[in-house]
């Protein structure tokens, strides 16, 4: 009993040392000033506690905590904002600089980390996107890379492979879709709509389900079952009111009905360019089996589980070869690809886009350096007010919360300004980004991207603000106190901030190559000789409804009506047509053959498009030799064709092109010959920054298609004709949806829009960069001049001049400045490689470029200089002897 | 809910008030008391001395002293405190009027039933 008794005291005592040692433990937490107070009454609890002492002292740890939250509590953080208040007021310059400074660096970042990772980042919004892929066709002799495929390859491949879950196609164009234009007749006003012709898998393989209806079924993807549609959830609410009961009705589609199958979620996308329908292939087995020659679909498929894109390159390759050998005629050396879907649409504004994140990380750590160069700074010149309060009793615990305080309350102005910019940024490139940037319309602002630019810049804020008052200032509170503000930097400081200030001049020399080298582009790129002349010209583009125009007499009669009317308007001086307009991005191309040549002489990959007469003359053009075409190159008249000046380089040398008969095929092959009447001056059709390629015009008299393009040169202002051109069409056939007319000159603008947007970027970066480090510069060497008041003063005492006055001050910017331009440089050089996937006839390691930069930001230095160097000249040697 | 009448303290600290007024003197006695754990009474009786509904003091030191223990920290209930109380009270009574009325008025065909 006795010894139990024993035992169990030795067991409470144990136990009383783990609650003694919680209670100890948590007393940390406890404010000092009822630390003892608290530890006694937990003494006597335990003390009193008849066992469990352990589980009672647990309660030890929310009290101390509670305590130390009543300590911090509202009145004095509010004493503290308030303090923070006025010293921000009392000194607005470091206010406004520092804030802003973290509104760039926040707002910046934010912005473009939400576009990269929206774009190039996150998965693809449709189901399992890492299995979905694209399929493209190879072919070395055409320079082939990533070409359409041909319907009959993809019905082999289809049915051949073992690696694909699904395959689909829709009709592609370059490396988009290629969007037909169809009008919506009926109800209303007809109205042109842009659609998607697809299989009737496509929306199965992405795992998109209509919101309403269904998607399109397996047997409509053939002829006689095709008379179906899915709609966007757009076209849905604009023309139809949302109304569910759509599905089911027919809708009248270039004269044709076609039922309502589907309705999609409001959310789908597959390319940028919103789409209204979706329409089938309506194929039939022939049509499938005989295209093998076309090249036109666009292929993506589903990968099967297990099997990752090199096993099924691997296995699309062996069907290639089979093919291959099976269909020597158009498939030698035909091969295919196989890439990620993501990789596919994303691909080619990856190194702008990594551009511009390099750029932005620049000025994020521009921005970095100059708010710790800012707080550094600061914390020197407060040393002394720090020395004070600390002597008159505040704890040192209490002068780092109020730097705390200060900080945090900079980063929620700077955050809150950042915030709205990084907002308005993202909402200006969604609302005008260019169309070539992929995936704009899931692009929002990133809360991931600015919780973590924020925590970085106010972090370095906190390090660099209160970090020194902790460690170098308050401690040594006699020295401050006695020797004043002056020696408050301290040399380990000044070292950092040179430090801090080079690197801000170099990376925003890197920053600004970078802009100058795109600005440059920009510049070539507008003054560039397109060949024709976009001023006083309009372009109108006419899709005819297949229905009404089935023949080609049709076309070209209303071709005919069209252009005589608008010849005949008052102010048009030329008018002409042509199958493809300008700029329009890609021409369909083929083979070709030069009559009485060797058979292994032939053209490859040479571009195609339907003229009118007078459509050279229209867009300002010239024909150089021979003739124009005219009236008479009809059908049933002798086939002609005119060709470009670069065709004529590369393969009429040394002959007179004129005459010569050449065909669109291989040797050997079946198209009928035609004569070159006339030679084009080169003019760029696809895209302002590409080379005209060798190019053969056929008559569009004798080739008419539902779609062409009317160009009139005026001799008035292009714009004001507009409505009479509208009129004459719809005069002509009122069921046409009444197109567009685009001055000559805005199709250009849009065609360079995507250069003007990386450039304005850039710019704003290097802007935003340079402004940054102007203003570390200029508070670092004016700090370091008012540090050395009291050395310049004793020296112009002793008989210092004005001039070995600037020397001092100005050398020591100079030595700044020039290691911070050397670093920079090397970084600019550095970057040139991935500059370069982003220029415009300038090299990116461009001489002039480099030198301008240098000059401009010597300049802007020596501006920074200035203000210090003039402060320091007026230095009066009294008043700095007498501060002491 | 909005058709409940709030009441002026949470439920917990409104325990720890009535155990104090029951005659519990110290931290020890609360969880006692009200068999709410330690982690729960020492922050609740330190957040009612914030707010001043409880006041606290040292014994006196020689009492203690003299019995050969550690003085003890008493709390008490303030005037606040128990005004506050009597206000909680109040509101627990306003609710179970309230679910009355409120039940009285949904069912009164059972009612006559």
């Amino acid at each position: 009993m006795r010894t139990n008794a024993k035992a169990a005291k030795a067991a409470k005592k144990r136990f009383a040392g783990v609650a003694q040692a919680i209670v100890g433990a948590a007393s940390v937490f406890v404010p000092k000033w009822r630390r003892n107070d608290w530890r006694r009454e937990w003494d006597a609890e335990l003390w009193y506690a008849p066992r469990g002492a352990v589980r009672l002292s647990a309660g030890a740890v929310p009290h101390a905590l509670r305590l130390l939250h009543q300590h911090w509590s509202l009145d004095m953080i509010v004493q503290d904002i308030r303090y923070g208040c006025r010293m921000l007021r009392r000194n607005p310059g470091f206010a406004v600089v520092a804030s802003l400074t973290l509104a760039i660096g926040i707002g910046a970042t934010t912005a473009v980390f939400s576009i990269v990772n929206a774009v190039l980042w996150r998965d693809l919004p449709y189901r399992d996107p890492e299995k979905l892929v694209q399929l493209w066709e190879t072919n070395p002799d055409r320079h082939w890379t990533e070409a359409e495929c041909a319907p009959a390859n993809f019905a082999d491949w289809k049915r051949e492979n073992r690696s694909f879950d699904d395959m689909a196609a829709y009709w592609g164009s370059a490396r988009d879709a290629w969007i037909m234009t169809y009008a919506l007749t009926g109800a209303g006003e007809p109205e042109r709509l842009k659609g998607m012709t697809v299989t009737a898998n496509f929306f199965s393989i992405l795992g998109v389900q209509p919101a309403f209806g269904r998607a399109f079924a397996a047997d409509e993807d053939w002829r006689g079952k095709d008379d179906v549609v899915v709609i966007s959830a757009g076209l849905w609410q604009r023309r139809f009111g949302g109304d569910p009961l759509l599905v089911g009705r027919t809708i009248s589609l270039d004269g044709r009905a076609r039922t309502v199958v589907g309705i999609l979620p409001a959310s789908f996308r597959f390319n940028n360019t919103a789409m209204d329908i979706w329409v089938p292939m309506g194929w039939t087995p022939e049509s499938i089996a005989n295209t093998r020659r076309a090249h036109n679909l666009r292929v993506i498929a589903r990968l099967n589980p297990g099997v990752g894109v090199a096993q099924a390159q691997e296995d699309i390759d062996r069907i290639a070869k089979d093919l291959e050998r099976r269909y020597p005629e158009t498939n030698t050396h035909m091969g295919a690809g196989v890439g990620p879907l993501q990789e596919w649409i994303v691909g080619p504004s990856r190194t702008a886009l990594q551009v511009f994140l390099g750029a932005v990380a620049f000025v994020l750590l521009v921005a970095c350096a100059n708010v710790a160069n800012l707080m550094l700074a600061r914390g020197a010149a407060r040393a002394r007010e720090l020395a004070i309060r600390s002597a008159l009793g505040a704890s040192s615990t209490r002068l780092v919360r109020q730097m705390l305080t200060e900080s945090v309350l900079l980063a929620s102005i700077g955050g809150a300004l950042g915030l709205l910019l990084a907002y308005t940024a993202v909402r200006a490139v969604v609302a005008s980004g260019p169309t070539s940037l992929p995936r704009l319309h899931e692009i929002h602002l990133d809360r991931a991207a600015l919780a973590f630019t924020m925590i970085v810049i106010v972090a370095t804020g906190i390090v660099f603000g209160v970090v020194p008052a902790r460690l170098g200032r308050v401690r040594d509170v006699t020295r401050s106190l006695r020797t004043g503000v002056r020696e408050g930097g301290g040399s380990g400081g000044g070292r950092v901030r040179h430090a801090l200030v080079v690197a801000e001049l170099a990376m925003s020399l890197a920053l600004l190559v970078g802009a100058t080298l795109l600005a440059r582009s920009f510049v070539k790129l507008n003054y560039v000789d397109l060949g024709f002349v976009p001023d006083q010209a309009a372009s109108v583009e006419i899709v005819l409804a297949r229905s009404t125009y089935n023949t080609a007499e049709r076309q070209s009669a209303f071709l005919d009506r069209v252009l005589e009317r608008v010849r005949a308007t008052p102010g048009v001086v030329a008018a002409g047509a042509a199958q493809r307009g300008l700029l329009d991005g890609f021409l369909w191309s083929s083979d070709f053959t030069v009559d009485h040549r060797p058979p292994d002489e032939f053209g490859i990959e040479v571009r195609h498009n339907e003229l009118s007469p007078g459509y050279i003359e229209a867009i300002g053009g010239r024909i150089l030799r021979g003739r124009d075409f005219n009236e008479s190159d009809r059908t049933g008249a002798p086939r002609t064709v005119l060709v470009n000046d670069a065709l004529v380089r590369r393969y009429f040398r040394n002959e007179d092109p004129i005459g010569q008969r050449l065909n669109f095929d291989r040797p050997g092959g079946k198209s009928p010959w035609r004569t070159i009447v006339g030679v084009v001056r080169d003019y760029r059709e696809e895209q302002v920054g590409v080379e005209p390629r060798p190019t053969i015009y056929e008559s569009l008299a004798v080739n008419t298609d539902l779609m062409f393009t009317v160009v009139l040169r005026t001799s008035i202002d292009a714009a004001a004709i507009a409505p009479t051109i509208r009129s004459i069409i719809h005069d002509i056939d009122p069921n046409l949806p009444v197109p567009a007319v685009a001055p000559l000159a805005a199709r250009v603008g849009e065609a360079l829009a995507p250069y003007r947007f990386s450039t304005t970027l850039m710019a704003a970066f290097a802007f935003a960069g340079v402004v940054l480090a102007t203003v570390g510069l200029y508070g670092v060497l004016s700090y370091l001049a008012s540090q050395r008041t009291h050395e310049i003063g004793v020296r112009m005492a002793l008989g210092a001049s004005g001039g070995d006055v600037v020397r001092l001050v100005a050398r020591q910017a100079l030595v700044l400045t020039a290691i911070g331009m050397t670093a920079g440089l090397v970084l600019a050089l550095l970057s040139g490689r991935l500059m370069s996937g982003l220029l415009f006839g300038v090299n990116a390691y461009d001489l002039t470029t480099y030198v301008l930069v240098v000059a401009l930001l010597s300049l802007v230095a020596m501006g920074a200089v200035l203000a210090p160097v003039r402060r320091a000249l007026r230095v009066s040697p009294l008043l700095a002897l007498r501060a002491e | 809910m909005l058709h409940m009448s709030r009441l002026p303290l949470r439920p917990t600290l409104v325990a720890v008030l009535q155990a104090l007024v029951a005659g519990a003197r110290h931290g020890f006695d609360v969880i006692t008391a009200t068999g709410l754990p330690s982690g729960t009474v020492y922050p609740a009786l330190a957040r009612l001395e914030h707010e001043g509904f409880v006041e606290s003091r040292w014994e006196d030191h020689k009492v203690a002293q003299k019995e050969k223990r550690p003085p003890r920290r008493y709390y008490e209930v303030t005037t606040a405190g128990e005004k506050i109380l009597a206000t909680a009270a109040a509101a627990l009574k306003e609710r179970e009027r309230a679910a009355r009325a409120r039940l009285r008025a949904f069912r009164p065909a059972r009612a006559k039933a």
